[in-house]
């Protein structure tokens, strides 16, 4: 599966499609997308702390992106549009954080957000991947992800970002406290939505080389000096 | 379960004589056993006339626990709805029907008000019973009759012209 233009997307009723756009921070940012009931196509996306985002398709799109539709077999992908709606439709605040393996089962209590014990909160990606496992896709196989000193670079980054935001202390600390964590990057969850649903979930090393592709594809159809 | 025997003198705002109380109506299940089983068709409207007939003759409490039941009754319903449709329709929306309505009754009594005890193949839309067990699967430890539900559902989708293995991906194959 290819990328294409979010606003000319041409994803269905009974799919989903997972985006891309660029992001402040570095190393993309994730969507999933989606048709609701009676609004059309909409794109549901954590842009940061405690902003969760619904956006209509194109009318409130606020930048350029990118999605790739998920390739789940049909009677399944009905049921996932069913919980990606009912999450959406819920909007819960979400806070953002780095650790992913703690983030585990967030939206495991009726399409709300309710973070496990020891998670400070999730990140775009970790958000898609949680709304999935909610719906019973498993996207990643978080034991086989890799750390590297670019994740203490962007942990850095995310702190800066939510000392900007006031975020409160306690919140603050607990991000500080996990930097230098694994992290899955959006380029790398998207290189998993578009991997044959056989292949899920995703390993570490089978995701690079198409996550390269995403990131090279965004860059193709949002070139940096086009971004909003 | 207390079932009314006769609904002919339904007068909610008039309490019934207890003599009368007893002759119309009689206790035959515990109430726990009243919120986690699946409905039949029309026992909702029976307890409500029970407890719009006799208001006097039982404690204030014991009306309270029985509108609880009745609304977790309702809101069982709602969830069941198409899943015990085996004619139902399965397009995304009515899908999403389903879903939303198992979230629902979730938020408001928690993960245990849902039982997949009594379904059976002959009797389910299998797509919808996927759904179901789409949505509560992480409960799928705490949830009665979740694992058993999922060979109910290959049944069902298989009858129905639906490969199991796609409906049920992801759940069937993290077992």
């Amino acid at each position: 599966m290819t990328f294409e233009s979010l606003p000319a997307a041409t994803f269905t009723r009974e799919q989903i499609a997972i985006a891309l756009a660029h992001s402040p921070l570095g190393g993309g940012h994730l969507g999933i997308a989606f048709h609701s009931a009676k609004d059309g196509p909409q794109v549901t996306h954590l842009a940061w702390h405690h902003q969760l985002r619904v956006e209509s398709i194109p009318a409130e799109l606020k930048t350029c992106w990118i999605c790739t539709t998920m390739q789940l077999p049909p009677a399944a992908s009905k049921a996932v549009v069913a919980v990606v709606r009912a999450v959406s439709k819920k909007r819960p605040q979400v806070n953002y954080g780095v650790n992913a393996i703690a983030a585990k089962g967030s939206f495991a209590v009726n399409g709300s957000y309710r973070p496990p014990r020891g998670s400070d909160g999730l990140t775009c990606a970790t958000f898609v991947v949680e709304i999935l496992r909610a719906a019973g896709i498993p996207l990643v196989k978080y034991e086989t992800w890799q750390s590297g000193p670019e994740n203490t670079a962007w942990g850095e980054r995310v702190c800066e970002g939510l000392v900007a935001s006031r975020v409160p202390q306690d919140h603050l600390d607990a991000v500080r406290r996990n930097i230098g964590g694994m992290r899955l990057r959006p380029f790398e969850a998207a290189a998993a939505a578009m991997l044959p649903p056989r292949e899920l979930p995703a390993d570490y090393d089978r995701v690079q080389a198409p996550a390269a592709a995403a990131a090279q594809a965004l860059l193709d159809f949002c070139p940096i000096e086009t971004r909003a | 379960m207390l079932l009314a025997l006769d609904v002919s003198d339904r007068q909610p705002l008039h309490p019934v004589r207890a003599r009368a109380s007893r002759q119309l109506y009689r206790p035959e299940l515990e109430l726990c056993h009243l919120v986690t089983s699946l409905p039949v068709s029309g026992e909702s409207e029976w307890l409500t006339t029970y407890l719009e007939g006799t208001t006097d003759s039982i404690e204030d409490s014991y009306v309270e626990v029985l509108i609880e039941a009745h609304a977790q009754i309702v809101a069982t319903h709602k969830w069941q709805r198409l899943v015990l449709d085996p004619g139902a329709p399965v397009d995304v929306d009515a899908i999403s029907e389903t879903v939303d309505a198992i979230y629902e009754v979730i938020d408001a009594y928690g993960p245990a008000i849902i039982s997949f005890e009594d379904v059976r193949s002959e009797r389910v839309q299998g797509e919808h019973l996927a759904a179901a067990l789409r949505a509560t699967s992480p409960w799928r430890q705490e949830i009665l009759g979740w694992q058993t539900a999922l060979d109910v559902a290959r049944d069902a989708l298989a009858s129905g012209g639906v490969d199991p293995n796609d409906a049920l991906y992801g759940l069937i194959e993290n077992e």
